[in-house]
């Protein structure tokens, strides 16, 4: 280990995960990446509840859940503007991998979606992704969540739209 | 994840665009995150998955086993086919989710495929062709796991998807 990693400890973990072994080996996971700080929640309601109650960095999630899945736990995160944790990053752990779970994770506001079986370097590398290049929050009337736009080099023909009349607000 | 949102609205006044959040780079301070995601430490976390695919191997086994016992039941016991297709539901979701971390692809493919079946079929009008489908499936996850076949199933693999699309042509093409 790195003098450098206890760093991570100052980043607090929220994860979602009914399964316990799952629970158990994704906690090890990051504990053994160097994060000190997490919690655990065995269901979306239990998510829902702890996010509402303390301040996270970071929400790790599964999608399947029993009572309340974790596509339902981002929607209800990402619905309430005035909620204490509603542009928080979250990492989506899914099976599944067609390319219509990956758009309804997108549209309902996920930061990263992650497909099991993953590897250590795979999570690392989405953890790093969101501390080093995050990106901008939108809200419109059908959205709230993280740009969708990933690729920002090229602008379509006519120019960015939502350059004309668009509000900046720092985070 | 790079496609433009279907529901981009119309009218981009309506659009409140925030600057990305850098708290968690901020609590990081200057640190190199080379120094601390090194490949040391994702090596270790990586080691606890591999311990961690063992056990995942014995709760494959028991889901595997629940589902035949389920499955059993679903001929045994139609009143109760909507309480045991929810069941081979969770069973085929917790062989999914667990064997692919030893690397069972297939397994993985068909345990999905059996989870699709049993969603969609309707508990009260269980078909002859539902069942045999699902038997099939069953019996191909065991031939497969049983003989420890990992990845796309190699030559049995071949076999398998061979006559799931001569057995049943539907369900093969939209499983493609």
């Amino acid at each position: 280990m790195s003098k450098s990693q206890p760093l991570l400890s100052t980043i607090k973990v929220l994860l979602a995960e009914d399964d316990r072994m799952m629970q158990v080996l994704i906690q090890d996971v990051l504990q053994n990446l160097g994060f000190t700080e997490i919690a655990l929640a065995s269901s979306g309601r239990l998510a829902i509840e702890l996010l509402d109650r303390f301040p996270f960095d970071l929400v790790i999630s599964d999608w399947r859940m029993k009572d309340m899945d974790g596509i339902d736990v981002i929607r209800f995160l990402r619905s309430d503007s005035k909620a204490r944790n509603f542009r928080i990053p979250v990492i989506l752990l899914t099976g599944n991998t067609e390319s219509r779970y990956v758009f309804t994770a997108r549209d309902a506001g996920v930061n990263e979606y992650i497909i099991k079986p993953f590897t250590a370097e795979q999570l690392a590398k989405r953890i790093r992704n969101i501390i080093e290049n995050p990106r901008s929050f939108v809200e419109t009337r059908a959205y709230r969540g993280p740009d969708r736009r990933r690729r920002m080099g090229t602008v379509p023909k006519g120019g960015d739209r939502r350059k004309q009349g668009r509000k900046v607000r720092q985070a | 994840m790079n496609a433009e949102p279907a529901n981009r609205p119309e009218d981009d006044a309506e659009v409140t665009l925030y600057a990305p959040d850098r708290s968690l780079r901020d609590k990081l301070g200057n640190a190199d995150l080379d120094h601390i995601f090194t490949p040391q430490a994702i090596a270790a976390a990586q080691d606890q998955i591999a311990k961690a695919t063992d056990a995942m191997l014995t709760e494959t086994e028991t889901a595997l086993r629940r589902l035949r016992q389920d499955f059993a039941g679903l001929q045994q016991k139609p009143a109760a086919a909507g309480e045991l297709l929810a069941a081979m539901v969770a069973d085929a979701f917790a062989i999914k989710s667990k064997a692919g971390f030893a690397g069972y692809d297939l397994v993985v493919e068909l345990a999905k495929s059996l989870q699709q079946l049993c969603e969609q079929s309707h508990a009260a009008h269980l078909t002859e062709r539902d069942l045999r489908l699902m038997h099939w499936h069953i019996g191909s996850i065991v031939r497969l796991y049983d003989a420890k076949i990992t990845g796309d199933g190699g030559k049995l693999g071949q076999a398998i998807r061979a006559e799931l699309a001569a057995l049943f042509p539907p369900v093969a093409q939209s499983e493609t």
